[in-house]
């Protein structure tokens, strides 16, 4: 009985189930965003087909695989390139990577992504004949803040790290301060370096160096050994560390863009520019649980228009400019989520197709057990009004109802 | 009397080589030129907090992360003087254990780096580097 019942609520749910099948499942925000490698994506590469060294080693060993041992222009080769990160950002430690200021910010965000496709390539898209290169940056304008509990923990491993460095400093100095044999082979040091005008490379003057480096480090360990607050504090310290995960909140904006060449029967005297697009993200996402995102888009002939999902254009040099918001609210105290979701698309040089706009508003209470009910409600690209509820949901709590009998 | 710093640079060269302690002298002359330090912490996304007494005081207390470069005071005053630095490097970035110290010294008879390096063992392990200088005049 139970299954004929399933089997019913099936049927039944399943007519409404066509009308989900909207643009709200064919069109998504998330196609405006920007890619991870601008000018990868420009020149149509998998991601997993992008080179991101992290030190100059790993570049060296790509670039010199991609040309054959530095003796053939790579051909089909894409790289991101972190400058900060590459030349492994000196001095960058966690308080840092909490700035704002617009030049920390850049720096440490900063990539430089560069594709190059040749003749060898397998893709229709691309001319044999020619050689395609791109180029292409990517940054953060401004970014979140580190979370209350990042910050939390941060905090605590500062304090904890500094009643170590400051105990063992104290103790250490008062230690070597009153040791005969430390002060011995200092004053040993001083005559040797009088003898010798200065020279401080004089074997002997590195021998009692070596020597108190020696006793300095035996009397460190002692005093960590020894005493039991510094111990039980580097095992909480420890603890904290493990614990520690950066997490931002906050208002942020970030930039990418790019550009392909095109080099004609591959003579870099004869170039033109084959596609080109700029990205823009801004939003924030706060701990209240309210987000916001906006995406902006530019395009310079694109592979596929977003507005012309018809494919009705089919002239070169167009430009298209594409936008889209959304607004999520998502307490963590609460089971009601609402959001609301715009997008613009147009082509920007072709009168062919008008801009046009879609607007939608969804509500969503979780009734648990995996039961959800939600709504939508808004305007198609068309300017048709839609609404529809989440199918899924209500199998669910058909389901409820019938356990209950 | 002063050389160009990059010049004569010189780099107690501990790259490769795990080292968390340093005793050494640092040669000054009689002037009243500021000697001034400075400290680099690695590898990035790690933390870091600096103690720093010269011969009794107590010049630097819990100062996070990198230290930019700061005068100690003129090659005559810190003739005969100490200075003790200690640094705990805490291991908070996710991809690498390696802790890193630079000091450079900077206004005496020739400029200095000494480098300080170790890999901890764990995840959130830290590393204790410890360095004693003395400031001498010929």
């Amino acid at each position: 009985m139970k299954s004929i019942c399933f089997l019913i609520a099936a049927v039944i749910i399943s007519f409404p189930a066509f009308s989900q099948e909207d643009d709200t499942t064919k069109i998504k925000l998330d196609l405006l965003r920007a890619p991870s490698s601008p000018a990868a994506n420009l020149l149509d590469f998998a991601v997993s087909d992008i080179e991101k060294p992290s030190d100059v080693s790993a570049f060296m060993a790509s670039l010199q695989s991609a040309t054959n041992s530095n003796s053939l222009l790579p051909s089909h080769y894409a790289v991101d390139l972190a400058p900060f990160w590459l030349f492994r950002g000196k001095g960058l430690t966690t308080d840092k990577m909490d700035s704002r200021k617009f030049s920390d910010v850049f720096r440490q965000t900063f990539v430089f992504s560069t594709a190059v496709r040749g003749s060898d390539s397998s893709s229709k898209e691309y001319d044999p004949a020619n050689f395609y290169s791109s180029f292409g940056i990517k940054f953060s304008i401004k970014r979140g803040s580190f979370s209350k509990r990042t910050s939390e923990t941060l905090d605590t491993i500062t304090l904890l790290a500094g009643q170590i460095a400051s105990d063992v400093n104290a103790t250490l100095k008062a230690t070597l301060d009153s040791s005969s044999e430390y002060q011995a082979l200092a004053e040993a040091r001083r005559n040797k370096l009088i003898a010798n005008g200065g020279n401080i490379d004089d074997p002997e003057v590195v021998a009692i160096s070596k020597k108190m480096t020696n006793l300095q480090e035996s009397f460190r360990t002692k005093i960590i050994g020894e005493k039991e607050l510094l111990r039980s504090r580097l095992a909480l310290l420890k603890q904290k560390a493990q614990s520690f995960k950066i997490e931002r909140f906050g208002f942020f904006i970030d930039f990418a863009g790019g550009v392909t060449l095109e080099f004609v029967d591959k003579l870099f005297s004869r170039s033109n520019v084959h596609n080109g697009g700029a990205w823009l993200t801004f939003g924030g996402n706060y701990e209240s649980g309210f987000s916001i995102l906006g995406l902006a888009r530019y395009l310079y002939n694109p592979d596929k228009i977003f507005a012309d999902n018809a494919g009705v254009i089919k002239t070169s040099n167009i430009s298209t400019l594409d936008a889209g918001a959304r607004i999520i609210y998502n307490s963590p105290m609460s089971r009601f989520a609402l959001s609301g979701e715009g997008i613009y698309r147009s082509v920007l040089n072709k009168q062919t197709i008008d801009p046009s706009w879609r607007l939608v508003v969804n509500a969503e209470y979780d009734l648990g057990n995996n039961q959800r009910l939600t709504f939508s409600f808004g305007r198609h690209f068309s300017g048709t009004i839609t609404k529809g509820g989440n199918v899924i949901a209500a199998l669910n709590f058909l389901k409820g109802f019938g356990n209950r009998r | 009397m002063a050389k160009s710093a990059k010049s004569i640079a010189k780099t107690i060269d501990a790259d490769f080589e795990e080292k968390t302690t340093l005793d050494t002298v640092y040669l000054i002359d009689g002037s009243n030129r500021e000697v001034t330090l400075e400290i680099i912490i690695g590898a990035p996304g790690q933390t870091a907090v600096t103690d720093i007494i010269l011969q009794d005081n107590n010049i630097v207390k819990g100062k996070k992360g990198s230290i930019k470069e700061f005068p100690l005071g003129t090659n005559k005053a810190l003739n005969g003087k100490k200075i003790f630095i200690t640094t705990v490097v805490t291991d908070t970035a996710r991809d690498t254990n390696n802790t890193e110290e630079i000091i450079r010294l900077r206004g005496g008879l020739m400029f200095i780096e000494y480098k300080l390096f170790k890999i901890v063992k764990e995840e959130g392990d830290s590393a204790i580097f410890t360095s004693v200088i003395e400031f001498f005049k010929i």
